[in-house]
């Protein structure tokens, strides 16, 4: 049996409601109407690589890595247009370097097709599990529809052959179309496009039920035969627009307007994050199609497993903790700064921090892998690794030790003295849950962890990566502390 | 063991005035500290036999100059004699003494000259210490530290464990700003009341902007001679004597190393037993009458009480709190105003409190004097606390 072995998900911690950007444009009551609920926005420190790497670690937490043979990204917004993001998450997730890293971009249907690839992968008997991730920081331009409506999560899932398959790939209906509907060109910030009515009597409306007719024909669907129809969407217009052009199956369409009025439209990892939520909810024997959409469409059948129920067992992190674990953004501004839509220069000065692209390829099993040192003969732990130990004096006689991501904070500061963004810089000395200490910025700190009064002392946090700073024109990834979301 | 009991005499000093120097280069503060002690001493530029320059960073104003001994050398016209550059975090000036301390107790010169150095302010403040914190360092292991960060995590712990409070911290800036009042030579010469400290601008929790010491200019020079030469120039005892240099480091992975507590530094204790053991000081509460400790930070002026034994760990607020350490106190603590108010020139800085020690025991300290010191201590900490250098002087 071949198909959906684990999931993972990401939502950022941060929301805005949609009235507040409506206020701050002075939409018109006819469109404020339409402002329902909150989108989640990526940090000033967020990117869609940095996002990627939550989902990827929590579909591989309790999982056996050295399964994966492949890990795909898919984003229309990767870190990089030349060099990958792929290989980047492979050691952020500890991954051997002997699997087939891939990066899927240039189309919203990116995250399926990688899915696809992955599928066909095991399939063939190239590698056991594949590990897929999408993931977008959406760019709309400000003051349009589309930004209100758009969000940034991501999503990820373990595709494999075995027995504990959650959700039993069925089978696939391709569509490709040739269609300016949506672009972006490689010299420009937004999206483009032209005669929308018409690009979506041609594309979307068009596509999305061919995919879906395609797909019921191959396998002999029927209305009766589904439970669950998960379409892109890029808001409840288009859903109540497409519903009336899926015939019998509209009744199936995915009608659950979580992740709309939580997250917004999260581009690539739309369907995907679609996917996790339906399947941390799902009981055996339901069948989920899957339709993705851009430049043609893509649908995918899915039957969920006996072995979903141990799944649930397992109590991850799931979609609707991240959902629940939120900090409000008061500020519309705060989201255009984060994406430099305004560039302001308070509490930054001109000053590159040193870096080193030789120091950090040396050091990447500790930057990416969270490496430190166990020293063998008196068991002290380190990280930053060390050569001597400090304790008991034994030179080289150190084996590796990988942190855990969870601990609790020993002491703290809030800094406004160094050149950020944003201010306070939390910087806490944290103790791990299985040994280590280290000490790093925090971020997503909610406004009573920013009290100039409070303690963060034993408070808990795990590690999140995040973009450091872009000196000599690279992102700086590593490891900061976050308050501990959701479980 | 040898060490330096008695063995080094003081017979000069000089320190320029601290703080936004402007009007003056490198040179012109090294001129300037160098002239007021060889006059002090009495003795001509020719029988200066050797040299060491403390300067921590010489980058921070965006040049060379004190990167070298040589730089020193070129200031004051004293070529075709060893220079020597110390640098040793803040604790650099202290550490630049006590080389030439060893060579004079070692019998190799006769007269040697000390000068600590720093010129900061060539930028704007926070391009010189803060902005070494970005420039420098790990990539992104431990960014955004900076020094402020540092000892505010130490404040943020010993408030934890002890009890200490913010209002403990003003009362220390509170104490160092009325006395760097009284210092014609400190860089900010204005009271400050508790109110003012407390609702402060906060630089990194809990410290606010009068919990930090100033980023300023200067520099400040020394004379060391053997006490047999120091007779007989200042025949009326008009020096000092070093009775004792400890210095001791510790890890500079403070805040990665698993077995630390965050409410003291191992250093300032190791260089503190050293320093008393040397000089036989049995009990330094009793025995020491005014110290010049290292108050980077008003935080680290408590943690320093504990760790140079004036009182046992955690404590240390109530000294601060019962007026023990002011001016008119039992044990005045940094009477010229500190790295507080008096300023924080780091390479000059452990030569600088050298120099409010020597006025003190020479009863030359003016509207700053306290009454008949007979041993006096400086206190010098650097980095994150990985260095400190503890000195006990004595009149003859």
């Amino acid at each position: 049996m071949i198909g959906i072995k684990d999931v993972g998900s990401y939502i950022p911690a941060h929301r805005i409601q949609r009235q507040k950007i409506g206020e701050a444009w002075g939409y018109d009551p006819f469109i404020m109407k339409m402002l329902l609920g909150e989108k989640a926005v990526a940090n000033y420190d967020e990117d869609a690589l940095t996002m990627a790497s939550e989902s990827v670690l929590l579909a591989l937490e309790g999982r056996d890595a050295s399964k994966i043979g492949s890990l795909y990204f898919a984003s229309t917004t990767a870190p990089y247009l030349e060099k990958n993001s792929s290989s980047t998450l492979a050691e952020i997730a500890d991954l051997p370097s002997s699997i087939s890293t891939i990066d899927f971009a240039n189309s919203l249907r990116a995250g399926t097709s990688a899915m696809l690839v992955a599928l066909n992968g095991v399939k063939a008997g190239a590698f056991e599990e594949g590990l897929v991730v999408a993931s977008d920081v959406r760019l709309y331009e400000p003051e349009s529809i589309m930004e209100t409506m758009s969000g940034d999560a991501s999503a990820a899932v373990v595709v494999g052959e075995g027995d504990d398959v959650i959700a039993e790939f069925e089978g696939s209906y391709l569509l490709s179309q040739e269609l300016l509907d949506y672009w972006r060109k490689r010299e420009d910030k937004y999206i483009f496009s032209d005669d929308e009515k018409a690009a979506s009597i041609f594309g979307y409306l068009n596509m999305v039920p061919k995919a879906l007719e395609g797909l019921a024909k191959k396998l002999n669907l029927t209305p009766d035969d589904v439970s669950k129809i998960i379409v892109y969407a890029s808001d409840a217009n288009t859903y109540r627009a497409l519903a009336k052009r899926l015939g019998n199956f509209a009744v199936k369409l995915n009608q659950d307007p979580t992740l709309l009025l939580g997250v917004g439209n999260p581009g690539v990892a739309n369907v995907l994050l679609q996917c996790v939520l339906a399947l941390e909810e799902a009981n055996p024997g339901e069948r989920i199609i899957l339709i993705s959409y851009g430049d043609g469409a893509e649908a995918f059948s899915f039957r969920v497993t006996e072995a979903i129920e141990d799944f649930k067992k397992k109590g991850k992190r799931s979609v609707r903790d991240w959902l629940g674990s939120k900090i409000d953004l008061p500020y519309y501004t705060k989201v255009l700064k984060w994406r430099e839509e305004i560039v302001t220069k308070k509490g930054l000065w001109p000053a590159e921090p040193y870096t080193s692209v030789t120091e950090l390829y040396r050091e990447k099993k500790t930057i990416l892998s969270l490496y430190g040192v166990k020293c063998k003969k008196c068991g002290s732990i380190y990280f930053p690794p060390k050569r001597v130990c400090p304790k008991c004096g034994a030179i080289d006689e150190f084996e590796p030790f990988k942190l855990s991501r969870r601990g609790k904070i020993v002491t703290f500061t809030r800094e406004r003295a160094i050149p950020n963004p944003e201010h306070p810089v939390g910087m806490a000395v944290v103790d791990f849950e299985g040994g280590g200490r280290t000490f790093t910025q925090l971020t997503d700190m909610p406004p009573e962890w920013q009290d100039k009064e409070s303690s963060l002392i034993d408070k808990e946090v795990e590690l999140t990566f995040r973009i450091f700073h872009r000196a000599k024109g690279f992102y700086n990834y590593y490891w900061k502390a976050r308050p501990v979301r959701g479980k | 063991m040898q060490g330096l009991k008695d063995k080094v005499a003081i017979i000069g000093m000089g320190q320029t005035k601290l703080g936004d120097r402007f009007d003056a280069g490198f040179v012109d503060l090294a001129v300037e500290a160098y002239v007021e002690a060889i006059q002090d001493a009495g003795i001509e530029p020719s029988q200066i036999e050797a040299m060491w320059l403390g300067v921590f960073e010489p980058n921070m104003a965006g040049g060379f100059q004190g990167q070298a001994g040589s730089y020193l050398a070129e200031a004051l016209g004293l070529w075709d004699r060893p220079s020597s550059r110390v640098s040793n975090y803040c604790a650099t000036g202290m550490d630049a003494l006590r080389n030439a301390a060893y060579a004079i107790a070692a019998g190799q010169y006769k007269i040697v000259l000390v000068l600590g150095e720093e010129k900061m302010r060539d930028v704007g403040s926070r391009d010189s210490l803060i902005r070494q914190t970005l420039l420098n360092g790990h990539p992104v292991i431990g960014k955004g530290q900076t020094a402020p960060g540092m000892f505010a995590l130490m404040a943020n712990r010993h408030f934890h464990e002890f009890g200490t409070t913010k209002k403990d911290l003003a009362l220390v800036a509170v104490k160092n700003h009325y006395n760097g009042s009284l210092n014609p030579k400190a860089h900010i010469r204005k009271q400050v009341d508790i109110d003012t400290v407390m609702n402060a601008y906060m630089i990194a929790d809990p410290l606010g902007l009068y919990d930090c010491s100033t980023v300023a200019d200067g520099a400040a020079a020394a004379i060391l001679t053997t006490p047999e030469i120091a007779k007989s120039l200042k025949p009326n005892g008009d020096y000092v004597l070093i009775k004792s240099i400890g210095l001791s480091i510790t890890t500079d992975a403070r805040y990665f190393d698993p077995y630390e507590q965050y409410i003291g530094f191992r250093s300032t204790q190791m260089a503190a037993k050293m320093a008393y053991e040397e000089a036989g000081i049995k009990n330094p509460f009793d025995e020491i009458g005014v110290a010049e400790v290292h108050d980077c930070f008003t935080i680290t002026e408590i943690i320093n009480y504990e760790d140079l034994f004036f009182v046992e760990k955690g404590k240390g607020a109530t000294l601060i709190r019962e007026g023990i350490t002011a001016l008119d106190g039992k044990l005045p603590v940094n009477t010229s105003g500190g790295l507080k108010s008096c300023g924080h020139p780091i390479g000059a800085t452990g030569v600088r409190m050298t120099y409010q020690i020597y006025q003190q025991l020479l009863g030359r300290a003016g509207k700053m004097q306290v009454k008949n010191p007979k041993l006096g201590l400086i206190h010098n900490l650097g980095g994150p606390g990985s260095v400190a250098a503890v000195a006990i002087y004595r009149t003859p």
